[in-house]
């Protein structure tokens, strides 16, 4: 009874850890926050629209107020050195969320306490020339690189 | 049994955790990044209103040259090419030879500086001013006149085109050295083979040295 309890346990950390890194697409640190990181969680594309779904976590001991304005999101096509933005609405408005303000276009910006995670989400164009991958920009992390797109 | 008890743990497990991604523990992240359903809708329409570019910029960049300082360099050196031609410097391997006629220089058994030799003066300035490495002036005359008294005047004289490098030129001092070898190395005769005197052969003579070492 006792190594299948052990059993148990070895299956059940490690499919949850399987399931936990099947979440993240790619990660990367904070230059500006310390001991935030922000997760690529989800990229889906229809009708030529390219959506990014971002957590940003902190795990540092310390909270943070994370603030950027989504006007200063951009997503890159290496392949064809192009630069494409988020998509507008017709009031002016990125269509990204969650938003705070609407100056600007919208700004994302929360308080992130100690081992607490916040998401987001912003619309993109599908870049014209259908590279495979990208690079993402998100004031405040490293790019993100080379992120597939199939 | 033991087999089925742990088959069925792992069944339930793996269960237990495919279900808890729904349950509201997670969902609490997935509420955090809901997207509004109108939000697709917008963004068809923000990208027709795109056109077929989809609003891409061009990712330009420039490798920019520093033309400020190249240009200056090159400048200089083409000033320095054509100050040492003008000039007839002779190029050696350690040196740069400049020969400057006396009578240019100076009048006839002066060492004063004449004020038309400033322009030849200025080119040698600019010449010693592109190296910084030590230059020797030396001073010749011709044989008219005692050995001795030739020998001050040439060392007068070589010292008097130091002096305005250094006043004139902004030569540092330090740089140069002078002296004086009276009519001991003449480079064409003084006199005719028959003895009489020969005038041109002691202007080639009365002349001023300058060696600028390359390094």
């Amino acid at each position: 009874m006792k190594s299948a309890l052990s059993a148990f346990f070895g299956i059940a950390a490690f499919a949850f850890g399987l399931f936990a890194a099947a979440d993240v697409i790619q990660t990367q640190e904070s230059d500006i926050w310390e001991g935030l990181e922000a997760d690529l969680t989800k990229i889906s594309i229809r009708n030529d629209i390219l959506t990014l779904r971002f957590k940003i976590r902190n795990t540092g001991d310390d909270s943070q107020t994370v603030e950027f304005y989504f006007k200063d999101c951009y997503v890159i096509d290496p392949t064809n050195q192009k630069k494409y933005f988020p998509l507008k609405d017709s009031e002016g408005q990125y269509i990204a969320g969650p938003k705070e303000k609407e100056w600007e276009g919208g700004r994302y910006h929360f308080y992130i306490g100690s081992g607490s995670s916040s998401g987001f989400w912003v619309k993109f164009p599908v870049p014209a020339d259908n590279p495979e991958a990208i690079d993402i920009n998100i004031p405040g992390f490293f790019p993100f690189e080379e992120v597939p797109l199939n | 049994m033991r087999a089925k008890t742990i088959l069925c743990l792992c069944v339930f497990s793996l269960l237990l955790f495919w279900s808890g991604r729904a349950s509201p523990l997670f969902a609490l992240e997935e509420e955090e990044i809901t997207i509004p359903p109108e939000a697709h809708q917008k963004a068809i329409e923000a990208l027709k209103a795109l056109g077929p570019g989809r609003g891409a910029l061009e990712l330009t960049y420039k490798v920019l040259t520093i033309e400020g300082i190249t240009r200056g360099l090159t400048a200089r050196i083409e000033k320095i090419q054509a100050a040492l031609k003008e000039l007839g410097a002779e190029e050696t391997e350690t040196d740069y030879r400049i020969e400057l006629p006396g009578d240019i220089l100076f009048d006839f058994d002066k060492w004063t500086i004449r004020k038309d030799a400033e322009e030849t003066l200025s080119k040698v300035g600019e010449v010693i001013s592109a190296y910084q490495h030590p230059v020797i002036i030396t001073g010749h005359t011709d044989s008219k006149g005692s050995e001795s008294y030739n020998l001050e005047l040439s060392k007068k004289r070589a010292e008097s085109v130091k002096q305005w490098l250094v006043d004139q030129a902004g030569i540092d001092s330090k740089r140069i050295e002078t002296m004086g070898k009276g009519e001991s190395e003449p480079v064409a005769p003084n006199t005719n083979p028959d003895g009489s005197d020969n005038p041109e052969g002691r202007q080639k003579n009365r002349r001023v040295e300058i060696r600028i070492r390359k390094n």
